[in-house]
């Protein structure tokens, strides 16, 4: 019975898709691909892999690609689910590390842990730290990469930490309902590769980050 | 109140009216909604015509200044009320498409 299933939300990746999906099968019983409503061939792409393609009619978000995946996973008696990006800056041969962490200790979810590039824009650095020490405040967790996709969690634990986030929020919500659930997790250092142009936080992201974390907050009040 | 702003009022009043009626009339809102919006705006169109019939509620709520201060208060609470309804409603309608989306997604796999 297939246990281990890969979810890879992908918004217009037609680029990376399909060698993304290769290189997860590898390591994992069954990939869920979900195209998240693309404009150019990431479906198709996809299909050439050769894994489970789903296909989100409009463009919802990430978080609700990621949900619909594992719904999708659970209905096929998933045990296990990893979640990383489709973009190709994830190692999948880290995943093995992951599940390793996550069989070990009844740890609830493993999180990767980018290690920042040399090269990264100043302002990028910034922004993760301060939006790292802003969760820490808030939430009283110091997790070290709040906004990182590339995780592991047993399927059993997925109706405690599902998300209402659509978009950029989604990973940070996942921990919060983590933390609020007293659920067991391990961070884990993962390697990151940028193969596009920068696509990470913005000032006005990090806005956004910062509104939707006092949002949730209230509600955990 | 001066006539022309009654008269401009008044045929904003009728306007919106004549709107909500031709949208009641294509179905696109329930006899409810109609019922509620047509209360709503003769009610507006009273006011205007009979300026005086306000003031009563003015006193009562101590709005001096006139009859522009009552109208702006209102007008204000008005427009909150409406902002906020839209609000819950596009959440709400997100949430109906979003499942809808992922509904369509997980049967087409199958």
């Amino acid at each position: 019975m297939k246990k281990t299933f890969a979810i890879i939300p992908a918004y217009n990746e037609s680029k990376h898709i399909r060698q993304t999906a290769k290189d997860v099968a590898k390591y994992v019983d069954e990939v869920i691909v979900v195209d998240d409503g693309s404009k150019d061939k990431t479906f198709e792409e996809a299909k050439k892999a050769k894994v489970k393609v789903l296909r989100l009619i409009v463009n919802m978000g990430k978080g609700v690609a990621m949900n619909t995946g594992i719904e999708y996973a659970i209905s096929k008696k998933a045990k296990e689910i990893v979640l990383i990006d489709a973009d190709g800056q994830h190692d999948a041969s880290e995943i093995p590390k992951l599940l390793k962490l996550l069989r070990k200790n009844k740890t609830d979810v493993v999180l990767g842990i980018r290690q920042m590039p040399k090269n990264s824009p100043l302002l990028f650095k910034l922004g993760n730290w301060g939006l790292n020490q802003l969760f820490f405040i808030m939430f009283g967790s110091k997790i070290d990469d709040t906004q990182n996709g590339f995780r592991a969690l047993r399927a059993k634990i997925y109706p405690k930490i599902k998300w209402n986030s659509h978009r950029y929020f989604v990973e940070t919500e996942m921990i919060i309902n983590i933390i609020k659930n007293k659920l067991n997790y391990t961070e884990v250092p993962i390697t990151t590769h940028y193969h596009d142009n920068y696509k990470g936080t913005t000032v006005l992201t990090g806005l956004r980050y910062f509104i939707n974390m006092i949002e949730v907050k209230l509600k955990w009040l | 109140m001066a006539l022309e702003l009654q008269l401009v009022g008044i045929a904003y009043g009728l306007g919106m009216f004549y709107f909500l009626y031709a949208s009641w009339r294509r179905h696109e809102l329930t006899n409810g909604d109609f019922y509620i919006w047509s209360l709503a705006w003769f009610g507006f169109i009273f006011a205007l015509i009979f300026p005086s019939a306000i003031d009563k509620i003015r006193s009562i709520l101590h709005i001096g200044g006139g009859q522009i201060p009552f109208y702006t208060i209102f007008g204000f609470m008005f427009l909150t009320g409406i902002v906020f309804y839209l609000y819950q409603k596009v959440r709400s309608n997100s949430r109906k498409i979003e499942k809808i989306v992922r509904t369509i997604a997980i049967k087409r796999a199958k």
